[in-house]
């Protein structure tokens, strides 16, 4: 696990301490078992997940972003991600690059 | 079942503080915030100065009641301020405030209480409404209009949350002698109470009776709900 800290965490700690337990969360309830990788569709067609996993999904992904923080944390779903005309939330790795950069951000703050 | 853990807000004073101090009377773990630091203390009671339209803030509290507790089972979203005042000698900066403090704060709060409920599969969110709403007092359309919105919101988080085992519901009180209301005169107050169907101001234990039903733990298949105080 990653230290508590505000400094950025490299691409493979994002994914493999906050995206991926959290989507294995969420995937543990369905009955098909669903192979990871960073190439996972999460949001749009072909997507892993329904809206209300979705949801849930980003609360505990943002959850875990936030613990290893010392501020009060980030919001996953800002005003940013939502007007971009790709939705960071398209797969695993769209996702993980769009947490490395808020990361990036709240470190420079 | 563990000490009940309940976040509440605009605690410094009035029925903020009432509701903090009733709560940790009987058990619970109570985490207050206010603008100020609060000149009050109790053994299970922690206040932290916060703005509850300040998204940063609000996500500290939470950072805070994650850390201590691990979990949260009720959040009172108390905090709120008014304005009385003709609509056409209302500033705009009196209906940014308003919002902000009653509509954005009771969001933030809302939301981030949600998210650490969800993972238990449990919590009880009461926020604040008025009857000032229903019975279209005049002088006080943006305070109306925002604790509409509050009802409003209510309405639809209580849907969009009951997945998750959170029920969500308002408490419309009625004038209770407060710093709120200390300015309104005599009259109109009069003329208010004269609308209710039970008519004299109300009280700190009214308001906590209505918090309590809806907190309790039977009330599970209660959601969506305004109860508004005074036969309203």
């Amino acid at each position: 696990m990653t230290t508590n800290t505000n400094k950025p965490q490299s691409m493979e700690a994002i994914l493999g301490d906050i995206v991926y337990p959290a989507l294995e969360e969420i995937l543990s309830a369905k009955e098909a078992a669903i192979e990871m990788s960073e190439t996972t569709v999460l949001f749009g067609e072909g997507a892993v997940l329904n809206s209300l996993e979705l949801v849930s999904f980003i609360v505990l992904a943002e959850e875990r972003v936030n613990d290893n923080l010392e501020s009060g944390g980030i919001t996953l779903t800002s005003e940013k991600a939502m007007s971009r005309s790709s939705t960071p939330f398209r797969t695993v790795g769209t996702l993980a690059e769009y947490i490395d950069e808020l990361l990036q951000e709240e470190a420079a703050v | 079942m563990s000490v009940p853990v309940t976040v509440i807000t605009g605690t410094r004073k009035g029925i903020g503080q009432y509701l903090a101090r009733y709560y940790a009377d009987l058990g619970h773990s109570v985490v207050g915030c206010s603008r100020n630091e609060a000149d009050w203390t109790h053994d299970r009671y922690d206040h932290i100065v916060a703005d509850v339209a300040d998204e940063a803030d609000v996500k500290r509290v939470f950072k805070h009641v994650k850390k201590k507790y691990g979990r949260l089972d009720n959040m009172i979203n108390n905090a709120g301020i008014a304005s009385m005042n003709h609509s056409l000698l209302t500033p705009l900066s009196t209906v940014t405030s308003i919002f902000d403090t009653n509509v954005k704060g009771t969001f933030l709060f809302a939301r981030e209480a949600a998210k650490l409920m969800m993972k238990h599969r449990y919590g009880r969110i009461v926020n604040f409404s008025t009857v000032a709403y229903p019975l279209q007092l005049t002088g006080e359309s943006i305070y109306a209009a925002s604790k509409a919105a509050i009802v409003s919101f209510s309405e639809i988080a209580a849907r969009e949350y009951a997945e998750y085992g959170i029920t969500v519901n308002c408490v419309g009180p009625t004038p209770v002698m407060t710093d709120l209301i200390r300015t309104v005169p005599r009259a109109k107050m009069d003329d208010l109470i004269a609308r209710q169907a039970i008519q004299r101001m109300g009280t700190f234990e009214d308001v906590a009776n209505a918090v309590d039903f809806f907190i309790r733990k039977e009330s599970d298949f209660i959601t969506g709900q305004c109860l508004y105080l005074g036969g309203v």
